[in-house]
C-alpha cells in the first residue's frame, strides 16, 4: 500500500496546503535545498520502498531487448520509466496546466529553432546519451548520484567524464 | 508493479520541481554560471550517501522485510569514453535519460528526438559496442597473456 500513500500525500499536499506552501511545493521552482535532499531521499525511500537501486539507463536497455525478448516487458525499469513520463506530466499540470512546445528555453536563441535542426540534434544527442550510458554502465541518477554516494570509484570517474565531456560541449554549442 | 509504478512518478515529478528538465539549468551549469543543479546533485549525493552507509552498516531491511541489496557499478573499459559521450549528449540536450521522459510529460516535444536518439544508441551499444567490447578486453586480455609469458621465459 506504499503506492497509495505516495498518491495520497500528494493529494493531501495539493488539497490541504496553505497558499505560499502550495506555490513553493507545486508551482515554484523547487530551491535547491529543499530539492537535492528530496531527491537523496527518494533514494533511500524507493530502496526500503521497492527494493530497487535507483537507476535509470537501464530502463531503456530492457526497452531495447522487449521488441525480441517477452522476458523483459514485465521489467521493473520499463514500468518506471512509463511513470517518469507521468510524473512530468503530473508536475505540468498541477503547475498550471500541460502545453505541447517544441520551445527549448536558450537552445532557440543561441542554436537554432528550426525544427529539422533540432531533431538532428536533439537525436543525435540522444544516440551519444543512450552509446555513452550503455558503455559507462550508467547515468546521471546511477552514476552521477546513487554511485557517487556509495563513494564507488567507477561512478567518480564516469561522473567526472560526464563533467567534463559537458563543459566543453556546452561551451562549443554556446560559443 | 503499480508500487514501482508509482515511485516512478514521485521521481518523474521531483525532477520536472527541481528544474532538472529545464534546458536552461542544465545550460547554465555546463557554461558554469548557474550552480542550481549542482547544488540539487550534490545535496542529493549526500543524503543518499548518509542513509545508504547507515542502511549498509545496520544491516536494514525494507518494507518487505528482505535484506537491501546495494551495487557498486565496477570499473569497465568503456567507463572514461562513455562518459565523455555521455557528457557531450547531455550538454546537447539538456537532457539526460531520466528528465528526457519526464520533459515528455511536461509536453516538451523536443524530448520525442531525444528518447528515440537514446534508443538509437541503446540498441547501436547492443549491436556494435558490446562486440566492440569484447575485442577490447580480449586485446586485453591478450597483452597479459604475453606479459605472463615473457616473466616466465
Amino acid at each position: 500500500m506504499i503506492w497509495l500513500a505516495i498518491v495520497a500525500s500528494l493529494g493531501a499536499a495539493w488539497l490541504l496546503a496553505p497558499p505560499a506552501v502550495h506555490e513553493a511545493l507545486f508551482v515554484s521552482r523547487w530551491p535547491f535545498w529543499f530539492g537535492g535532499p528530496a531527491i537523496g531521499l527518494f533514494v533511500l525511500f524507493f530502496l526500503w520502498g521497492d527494493g530497487r537501486q535507483l537507476g535509470v539507463s537501464s530502463g531503456y536497455s530492457d526497452a531495447c531487448s522487449a521488441a525480441f525478448d517477452p522476458g523483459t516487458r514485465r521489467s521493473w525499469r520499463l514500468i518506471f520509466l512509463v511513470g517518469l513520463v507521468g510524473g512530468g506530466a503530473l508536475s505540468a499540470l498541477l503547475a498550471g496546466g500541460i502545453e505541447p512546445t517544441l520551445a527549448m528555453g536558450s537552445f532557440d536563441t543561441a542554436v537554432s529553432s528550426a525544427p529539422l535542426t533540432k531533431a538532428l540534434l536533439f537525436g543525435g544527442g540522444g544516440v551519444l546519451i543512450g552509446l555513452g550510458a550503455r558503455l559507462a554502465d550508467g547515468c546521471t541518477s546511477g552514476h552521477g548520484i546513487v554511485g557517487t554516494a556509495l563513494l564507488a570509484p567507477a561512478s567518480w570517474i564516469a561522473t567526472g567524464a560526464f563533467m567534463v565531456a559537458g563543459v566543453l560541449t556546452a561551451h562549443l554549442l554556446f560559443a | 508493479m503499480i508500487r514501482t509504478l508509482a515511485f516512478g512518478l514521485l521521481f518523474g515529478f521531483f525532477l520536472s520541481r527541481v528544474g532538472a528538465t529545464d534546458f536552461d539549468a542544465i545550460a547554465g551549469m555546463f557554461l558554469l554560471v548557474d550552480f542550481h543543479l549542482v547544488g540539487v546533485i550534490g545535496l542529493a549525493m549526500v543524503v543518499a550517501g548518509l542513509g545508504l552507509a547507515i542502511i549498509e552498516r545496520r544491516g536494514l531491511r525494507s518494507a518487505d522485510g528482505a535484506p537491501m541489496i546495494i551495487a557498486r557499478k565496477a570499473m569497465k573499459p568503456g567507463l572514461i569514453v562513455g562518459g565523455l559521450l555521455f557528457g557531450a549528449g547531455w550538454a546537447m540536450t539538456g537532457t539526460c535519460p531520466g528528465t528526457a521522459l519526464s520533459q515528455l510529460g511536461e509536453g516538451k516535444i523536443t524530448a520525442v528526438f531525444t528518447i528515440a536518439g537514446i534508443v538509437a544508441g541503446t540498441a547501436l551499444y547492443q549491436s556494435v559496442g558490446v562486440w566492440l567490447e569484447e575485442r577490447l578486453l580480449s586485446l586485453r586480455r591478450g597483452d597479459s597473456a604475453r606479459a605472463t609469458t615473457s616473466e616466465t621465459a
